[in-house]
């Protein structure tokens, strides 16, 4: 298991790296924490031509505020945005599932949202709290929704000559929850639920986002689910129905780990799991 | 030829190599520093038995390129003791946390990096950190004995 | 005692086999496989890959020399059939060597390889068990009609009209999943050729070097006096590693074809398609049972898949003849008939790992003793309780013909049972959002067996001996040189206790050395848990020899009867007269004629001796398990909470690497049961050749593990000693289905099949509560 051979070229700003893309479009591949894209390497899964290593481009780091959201550089380590104070609680909380430690010290956010492995815990975040995404080539910069981002298993908006710069986060509602499920303690996801919400004074649900892993070969946004659970007390017996409207018709994948049957029932489970969780922790501060 | 120049810090010692461009750093290290005491499990980053230390941060050397290192400061399993062993490597001895030895280097890099973040794990704590560490001699008992045996030796 | 290995292998200062430094000119390989499970060659075309520089291509054209080999005898039962080393015209299992690419580095070989174009006409592919067996089906190989490699049938006698008489017989089929035994190092061999002096030497990632030299020598017509096998550090084996592969055939003939060192590393996705697989089986249980619990005997039906060639020198009824042979455990009965098969499939062969049989077939065996405590509402402790075996049936023989020394089986369970707090159980069990389980697993486990055990299975080409050289140097340190080889069970340390014993020298000052044919005696090797009784057998024997050569030089300096001589700690003394002593280091120098006062008369010179042992019987281990677990409810994924063994494997030389190795061997019956399989299509392809597909157990899966011990000195051994190591896989597979099918025990589910899958517990769930 070696790599077939490239050239590695680690451009130092985003102009050049931008400038490698252009001229070679398809025959490159943009490497970023190298977690996703070395195994695809050495299986020779992947065969580029030229590798933009984007490990030592200048202003692809940074987690700031900016005009009311959080901006989240795509290189930047998921170690690193886990920990930063100013990351939402579910997105930190997201990564947290998102492998080992020393997967998540070289992994970066742009990368496993450039990927988009339909298992990544990251993207149905992203998804979760209306993410948009910058993306930056030769023509210049373009912002593309989360919701318009993810188009299928391993396929994204990003042009072959584009790359992924930053990702904006707008502020998050005031609760949280994300649980996921696998076959062992610690896998790769069969099924996640994310979901964000806010309660009014009598804990009724007066915003709600739910986003979903395994639902679909990407991660899906559940917007019967929402509406069936906005301005709702959430009991037993909402939240069952609300899995129910919100899951139908969802074509999971079926594969090795699991039938598409599996993961509906699965799905339905965590839901309601996902939203009683969040409406049991303490409300964050805007 | 898709080759490039690399100077790097590996157990405080420097070095520059001319290497090929897709050379991983785990065969960088293993066959060019013939510092063969980090391990390949797998070769696509799942055993973690490939772990090294790199600026301060665990990774697995089979997911990088040597290249990628270039200006680096690394440790390897060669580069934590002196005369005497490591207080983890001495925790894992008192605990036969060892038994082939492959999966090992891996384990103390991920060790030393959690106890140094988290000097007095629980339990549910050591095994959260090191999941991504696999083992197919000792079935983990011996080694969470060891971590928590280690974070006392490195408080003391 | 803490391990005297553990120093180097903490440091990184191990040498596995990639570790070793391969020689100026090294040829590195690559070795195409076969990307169809059936398919006749039509032609291979090498000649872009031999285009690029430094690269060499080898098929079976250039080794027509090489007749293929012959893994079965032709016994009562087998149906030998031929493996090539290297594919000519057919290939019979997606990862069959095709050709053997070489290059200066591993990165340009990998580059070769996939230059070469190989011309396939795909065949109808025969993947498992039942297909093998289907009327009609295709031969994988035209010398096995039905696909059948080996059988064997036994009744004992009147077995029929008890069967017929029995009140009760309870049928169940158990099913295992193939799975790969997943050492964390693959295998590797490096290959070099003396051409003057006409020797090769093989480095390679073996269990099983003497044998390894033997199937060598035959295989190659190279004469063992020609050949060195020596096996480096190894990084686990559990018997993968202890079958012969063509891997390593090639590289030794590819050195000696071409007079360059040739090594090959194998990566993650050779390991899964070209080591051997295990436990695809198949046991059909019918049991027989008085009304008050009390066993009247078993007929089984056994079928295991070998895949597409037996392996070398297991050969294919490694796990068929295992089966019934390991099945009857720690209880007590005696009719037993059972007819038990090979079958030959168009997948990766079989062989031995950890357990090989018995972790399935105790899966049935107590899944059988679960089902007839619930028809009979019998507890089930108390159901075996009537038919463990008691201290008053011993000496015993099983069904199966197997002698059993002694074992404590009713305190055995006694004791997991207290240790596990069986009786508290219900109070753990206070989540409403998870059902819990718990399951008891009595097993017993055959270990450390000699020649005539292999003789009896018809495998005439393992020993079954093994053998300890014993050198103690003229400064009085030691060096033993012992036939074993360790893959991380802890030899150094064992063996040089077991030596220390008697020698009167500190077990840190005898260095063991195993795995260099060179250099140690010839022996088996290690596996199915045989170093401590056969290798340590050698071990004692040659360090009682030494230490009454040294009694006897001693009594002469001393002017005493080496009866009276006591050996300990360096020196050795007279009993009874203190103040009267000689060191060990006095006692060697005059052995090397270093010293004034010679040698007693008649006595060879030097402190150096080789001894052999052949065990006689196995010696049979047991242990109780009880694990426990829970299921969540919505997502019916399955924790293990709590795990609890008890075991005896006879006097323990080293407590501490006794535990180690049973709570590894726990972690390999878990993996199966919860999450591991080998998966093929129904064309053979497969599914699972990653570490992403093919999930292993982490930190988060395995449980502590509470252990207890009673140490019931073995009557047959020499120290007492039995076998351990692959006990903690054979109980927990039965123990943990069982405490799934409690957990499940209010659900219409039946759990008869491993691995146990969150959708198939959830599925029984939902339903049940849909209700």
């Amino acid at each position: 298991m070696k790599p077939p051979p490239f050239l590695h070229a680690a451009p130092r700003t985003v102009a050049e790296a931008i400038d490698l893309l252009a001229e070679h479009g398809d025959a490159a591949r943009v490497l970023a924490g190298g977690q996703s894209l070395m195994p695809l390497l050495v299986m020779r899964m992947a065969r580029p031509s030229v590798l933009v290593d984007l490990n030592r481009c200048a202003g692809l780091s940074a987690i700031e505020r900016a005009d009311g959201a959080l901006r989240i550089g795509a290189m930047a380590r998921q170690i690193d945005v886990q920990r930063a104070p100013q990351t939402p609680p579910l997105l930190a909380m997201a990564l947290g599932w998102a492998g080992p430690r020393a997967v998540r010290n070289r992994g970066t956010l742009g990368g496993s949202m450039a990927h988009a492995d339909p298992s990544a815990e990251a993207p149905a975040a992203a998804l979760c709290l209306d993410a948009v995404m910058v993306l930056a080539s030769r023509q210049g910069q373009r912002l593309v929704p989360a919701a318009e981002f993810f188009h299928d298993a391993l396929v994204t908006a990003i042009a072959p000559d584009e790359m992924l710069l930053e990702i904006r986060i707008p502020p998050a509602h005031p609760r949280c929850h994300f649980v996921e499920t696998g076959v062992r303690q610690a896998d790769l996801a069969m099924a996640a639920i994310a979901t964000d919400l806010a309660l009014d004074g009598q804990g009724r649900i007066s915003a709600i986002r739910i986003a979903a892993i395994g639902a679909a070969n990407r991660p899906i946004r559940l917007p019967l689910a929402e509406q069936a659970l906005l301005g709702r007390t959430p009991t037993p017996t909402t939240l069952r129905e609300a899995a129910r409207v919100g899951l139908a018709g969802a074509e999971p994948p079926s594969d090795l780990i699991a039938s598409a049957a599996h993961r509906l029932a699965v799905l339905a489970g965590l839901l309601e799991e996902a939203v009683l969780g969040a409406c049991h922790t303490e409300a964050r501060a805007a | 030829m898709n080759e490039a120049e690399i100077t790097l810090t590996v157990n405080g010692q420097r070095h520059t190599r001319r290497v090929p461009m897709r050379m991983l750093l785990s065969d960088f290290l293993r066959h060019e520093l013939r510092l063969t005491g980090t391990h390949v499990g797998c070769g696509h980053g799942v055993c973690g038995a490939c772990t090294v230390e790199i600026d301060g941060a665990t990774a697995r050397s089979c997911l990088m390129l040597a290249v990628q290192a270039d200006g680096a400061a690394i440790t390897t399993v060669e580069g934590l003791a002196g005369p005497a062993l490591h207080p983890v490597q001495q925790a894992f001895h008192e605990h036969h946390a060892l038994q082939c030895g492959y999966c090992t280097p891996g384990f103390l890099a991920a060790t030393i990096e959690l106890l140094r973040e988290n000097p007095d794990p629980s339990e549910a704590e050591i095994r959260e950190a090191l999941h991504g560490n696999i083992c197919r001699c000792t079935g983990y008992v011996n080694i969470v004995h060891a971590v928590r045996r280690a974070a006392e030796l490195l408080r003391a | 005692m803490l391990r005297l290995e553990d120093a180097r292998l903490l440091r990184g200062q191990a040498r596995f086999l990639d570790d070793i430094e391969a020689p100026a000119g090294t040829l590195h390989a690559v070795f195409l496989r076969s990307p169809h499970a059936h398919a006749r060659v039509l032609g291979i075309d090498a000649e872009a890959a031999r285009a690029l520089a430094g690269v060499t291509v080898l098929t079976a054209a250039d080794f027509l020399h090489l007749p293929p080999l012959s893994p079965d005898l032709p016994l009562p039962g087998f149906a030998p059939v031929p493996r090539p080393i290297l594919c000519a015209d057919t290939v019979r299992f997606v990862g069959d060597t095709v050709a053997l690419v070489l290059a200066t580095d591993p990165y340009i070989a990998e580059d070769a390889a996939e230059l070469v174009l190989v011309d396939y006409e795909p065949l109808p592919a025969v993947v498992t068990l039942e297909d093998a067996l289907a009327e009609g089906a295709a031969l994988v190989h035209p010398q096995a009609p039905g696909n059948r490699l080996f059988q064997n049938i036994s009744a004992t006698e009147g077995f029929d009209a008890a069967f017929a008489a029995a009140p009760h017989v309870f049928c169940e089929t158990f099913t295992a999943s193939r799975v790969a035994t997943v050492s964390l190092e693959p295998r590797g061999c490096l290959a070099c050729h003396d051409a003057g002096l006409g020797e090769t030497t093989l480095f390679s990632s073996t269990q099983v070097p003497h044998l390894l030299r033997n199937t060598l020598s035959t295989a190659l017509g190279i004469p063992e006096s020609a050949l060195r096998v020596v096996a480096p550090d190894v990084g686990g084996g559990f018997g993968m590693k202890a079958s012969v592969y063509p891997e390593e055939l090639l590289a030794v003939a590819a050195a000696r074809l071409l007079n360059r060192p040739i090594k090959w590393v194998g990566d993650r996705q050779d390991d899964f398609l070209a080591s051997s697989h295990a436990r695809d089986m198949r046991f059909g249980v019918e049991m027989a049972m008085e009304a008050d619990g009390t066993l009247i005997g078993f007929r089984l039906d056994v079928i295991a898949n070998a895949g597409a060639y037996p392996g070398i020198p297991f050969g294919s009824s490694i796990e068929a003849g295992g089966g019934p042979r390991t099945f009857p455990g720690p209880y007590r009965f005696r009719h037993y008939s059972f007819r038990t098969r090979a079958v030959t499939t168009h997948t990766t062969p079989s062989g031995p790992y950890r357990g090989v049989a018995a972790p399935v077939g105790f899966m049935a065996l107590e899944g059988m003793m679960d089902r007839a405590a619930a028809a009979l509402g019998l507890d089930r402790a108390e159901i075996r309780r009537r038919n463990l075996l008691r201290d008053e049936d011993y000496p015993f023989t099983n069904a199966s013909g197997i002698r059993y020394d002694n074992g404590p089986h009713h305190a055995l369970l006694d004791r997991a049972l207290a240790l596990s707090d069986y009786a508290g159980f219900a109070t753990r069990d206070t989540d409403p959002d998870r059902l819990r389980g718990i399951g008891i697993a009595c097993i017993t486990e055959q270990t450390g067996q000699g020649s005539a055990r292999y003789r009896a299975r018809g495998l005439l080409r393992i020993p079954g001996i093994e053998g300890a050289r014993l050198k103690v140097e003229p400064d009085g340190s030691a060096v033993l040189f012992v036939s074993q080889t360790t893959q991380g069970q802890g030899h150094m340390t064992t063996f040089a206790q077991m030596a220390a014993e008697s020698l009167g020298i500190a077990a840190e000052n005898i260095i063991v050395q195993e795995g260099d044919t060179a250099l140690t005696p010839y022996g088996s090797g290690t596996f199915a848990s045989r170093s401590v009784v056969a290798g340590g057998g050698a071990v004692i024997t040659a360090a009682e020899f030494i230490a009454a050569k040294m009694k006897r030089i001693a009594g002469h300096i001393m002017e005493a009867d080496p009866a009276d001589i006591v050996l300990h700690d360096g020196v050795a003394e007279v009993n009874g007269v203190p103040g009267l002593s000689v060191t060990i280091e006095e006692i060697a120098r005059t052995a090397h004629a270093m010293r004034p006062i010679g040698m007693p008369p008649g006595e060879t010179f030097g402190l150096d001796t080789t001894q052999h042992w052949d065990q006689p019987f196995s010696s049979v281990s047991a242990a109780c398990h009880v694990a426990e677990i829970s299921i969540h409810r919505r997502t019916g994924q399955v924790k293990v909470e709590r795990y609890s063994i008890t075991h005896d494997c006879g006097r323990m030389v080293n407590p501490m690497i006794v535990d180690g190795q049973t709570h590894g061997a726990v972690l390999q019956g878990l993996g199966p049961v919860l999450m591991e399989r080998m998966l093929h299509d129904s064309e053979g392809q497969v599914l699972t050749t990653t570490l992403l597909d093919y999930t292993l157990p982490t930190m988060l899966d395995m449980p502590d593990i509470a252990m207890d011990h009673i140490e019931t000195p073995s009557l047959d051994t020499l120290g007492g000693v039995k076998g351990v190591a692959e006990g903690g896989t054979i109980g927990a597979v039965p123990a943990l289905v069982n405490a799934i099918a409690h957990a499940m025990r209010g659900h219409d589910i039946n759990i008869r099949a491993i691995p146990v899958r969150p959708e198939t517990l959830l599925r029984a769930i939902t339903t049940k509560d849909c209700r």
